[in-house]
């Protein structure tokens, strides 16, 4: 094998060593360097080839010397290759070979495997040649192809994905669309079907008034027309509540504030609550400071007889209900007090729900809708509710309101 | 010549009736003011509605010391059984017929009757500060109205679930 001589430039690193040793250390370097190297000469004969060049292309060491290079490149792209291979020798270049190419290696029995290549050239006594370190790029193209396929399901999910969320996101439009379709249709039907019952229930309640009065002292009649005007009443606020609350939800429902006595009001809103009141069931109602306030009366009205008709419906027979206003400081306090059955304090937090029921109020007729539209209007009016509730023992609701609040459509004028 | 205004005269206006409590000295007692008081039927009626709703409350004058109301009752139309716990009060039909009903408190707090009567167009009922709780019913076929005279503006309402068959308002 012919020996070639080292650049002469020699590295510090080289100075170390004499002679004798750099050759050893080269001969080692080259015997034990994990590439294949090869040396061509300029018509692409092979020179020299180190141990891992046979090896990585299934030749016996030494046996690829005298080939021409192209006995290691695939058939199809011999051609290719001599060309390049010409051009190079032209303008040789220290580069890697076939940049963003894939490069294939052809091995003795015919076998195509991926490889890297990195060109380099020199000359030797005036004649250039072209060293070629040559690894097998198996593995390296193996990861890619996992990496690739990796990201191509990767892809396909995020592209099936997105997908779905499309589907999902359109099903949800669909589905709302029908909600606002429902909820609108609704609507209509409960104002309509409220305002309906409501005047067969007004005849239906002047004809009880009628039948009592002229059954005046016959106890059995004014027991079963009380009993009709009592439910009559119920099924009344049933639908008010109804109405209210498609109000609310349609945001029609304004404020409009008004000077009057909230003394006069109370005593009139307890005096309509006789009816609903139980066997000896008391309201004890009182007042503290101003009498004269700026609110929405209608509002305050419905708050006031929602709470006070809780307490009645939810406290027993025998039992007093405590109702106190106060005006104090530009506020109006309210608190409506009962001993009745009070509210299970895990549903305490449901309790402006709407549609809610206490588990221990099933059985008492409601709609479920009352402390939510009080809630409601009250945010209206710039005011708060609160409650206190002891399971068996009762329950406090206490109503704020600002007197000096301006709402909204107050303050457009 | 205008004549000087007795303090027997009768009484035309609500604010003479006014002016009258607020004159203060014996002649302003409220039972006394009431008797002189005249106010045309019509000028009062004028102030209700007369809903079918129930009973109805108007106030004529609220001063620191008297409430004037004047209340309508239509038939069958009545108040609860009820106290005001802090006010004397007078009350005088104007017109129609109603009955007055007084009870006791038994120990539990539950009212019990103790006296009925009719009180027609100006009887003056007169109800003390302690022993108060009553109700009012108007009974006749006609509306009535009442002018209420209380000793200090109400600020308290005790209403008592009724007993027996009690008279139900007209109307929803």
């Amino acid at each position: 094998m012919r020996k070639f001589a080292m650049n002469k430039a020699r590295s510090p690193m080289v100075d170390r060593f004499n002679e004798e040793g750099l050759a050893s250390i080269s001969e080692l370097l080259f015997r034990t360097a994990a590439e294949g190297l090869v040396v061509v000469d300029r018509e692409g004969t092979i020179r020299l080839h180190n141990p891992r060049m046979a090896e990585l292309f299934g030749y016996a060491e030494g046996e690829l010397v005298g080939k021409p290079i192209e006995a290691v490149v695939p058939d199809a792209a011999m051609d290719r290759h001599r060309r390049h291979r010409e051009r190079y020798m032209e303008q040789p270049a220290k580069r890697a070979m076939g940049a963003e190419l894939d490069l294939y290696g052809r091995r003795k029995d015919g076998s195509v495997f991926p490889v890297e290549v990195s060109l380099n050239h020199f000359r030797l006594d005036g004649t250039m040649f072209a060293m070629a370190l040559v690894s097998d790029a198996t593995q390296r193209k193996a990861y890619e192809q996992a990496l690739q396929r990796s990201n191509a399901e990767l892809e396909e999910r995020v592209r099936q994905r997105t997908e779905e969320l499309r589907q999902a996101e359109q099903g949800v439009r669909d589905a709302l669309e029908k909600e606002r379709e429902l909820n609108a249709l609704k609507s209509r039907f409960v104002s309509m079907a409220s305002h309906e019952f409501r005047t067969p229930l007004s005849t239906i309640m002047g004809s009880a008034d009628l039948i009592a009065r002229y059954s005046e002292g016959q106890e059995k009649v004014t027991k079963h027309t009380t009993r009709i005007r009592v439910k009559v009443r119920e099924l009344t606020a049933m639908l008010n509540d109804f109405l209210s609350l498609e109000k609310l939800e349609q945001g029609v429902v304004e404020v409009h504030p008004s000077h009057f006595d909230v003394v006069d009001l109370c005593i009139d809103l307890v005096e309509e609550l006789r009816l609903a009141v139980k066997t000896d069931q008391r309201i004890d109602y009182a007042h503290e400071g101003e009498r004269a306030v700026e609110m929405d009366r209608q509002l305050m009205t419905n708050v006031i007889t929602n709470l006070l008709n809780n307490a009645v419906k939810y406290s027993p027979p025998g039992t007093t209900i405590t109702l106190r206003t106060t005006v104090l400081a530009e506020r109006f306090t309210l608190t409506v007090a009962d001993e009745g059955i009070g509210i299970p304090l895990e549903d305490q937090v449901h309790l402006f729900e709407r549609f809610f029921r206490a588990t221990n109020a099933v059985t008492v007729q409601g709609t479920g809708l009352g402390l939510s539209i009080v809630k409601r209007h009250l945010e209206l009016l710039g005011g708060t509710i609160r409650f206190h509730s002891v399971p068996g023992q009762g329950s406090t609701f206490t109503v704020q309101v600002p007197l000096s609040f301006n709402t909204p459509n107050e303050t457009q004028r | 010549m205008q004549a000087a205004h007795s303090l027997k005269d009768p009484i035309h206006g609500v604010e003479g009736l006014r002016a009258a409590l607020l004159r203060g000295g014996p002649e302003a007692h409220p039972a006394k003011v009431l008797a002189r008081t005249r106010i045309p039927l019509d000028r009062l009626s004028g102030r209700l509605s007369w809903g079918k709703r129930k009973y109805e409350r108007v106030c004529l004058a609220r001063e620191k010391d008297f409430e004037v109301l004047l209340i309508g009752y239509r038939p069958g139309q009545g108040t609860s059984i009820h106290d005001y716990d802090s006010a004397e009060a007078w009350v005088m039909p104007v017109s129609g017929e109603l009955q007055e009903e007084r009870f006791d408190l038994d120990p539990a707090g539950r009212p019990s009757p103790v006296t009925t009567r009719i009180i027609g167009p100006w009887t003056i009922s007169y109800l003390p500060q302690e022993r108060s709780v009553h109700r009012f019913t108007n009974v006749g076929p006609d509306p009535c109205m009442t002018l209420n005279i209380y000793a200090g503006p109400v600020k308290r309402w005790r209403v008592y679930s009724g007993y027996g068959p009690a008279w139900m308002p007209v109307g929803s």
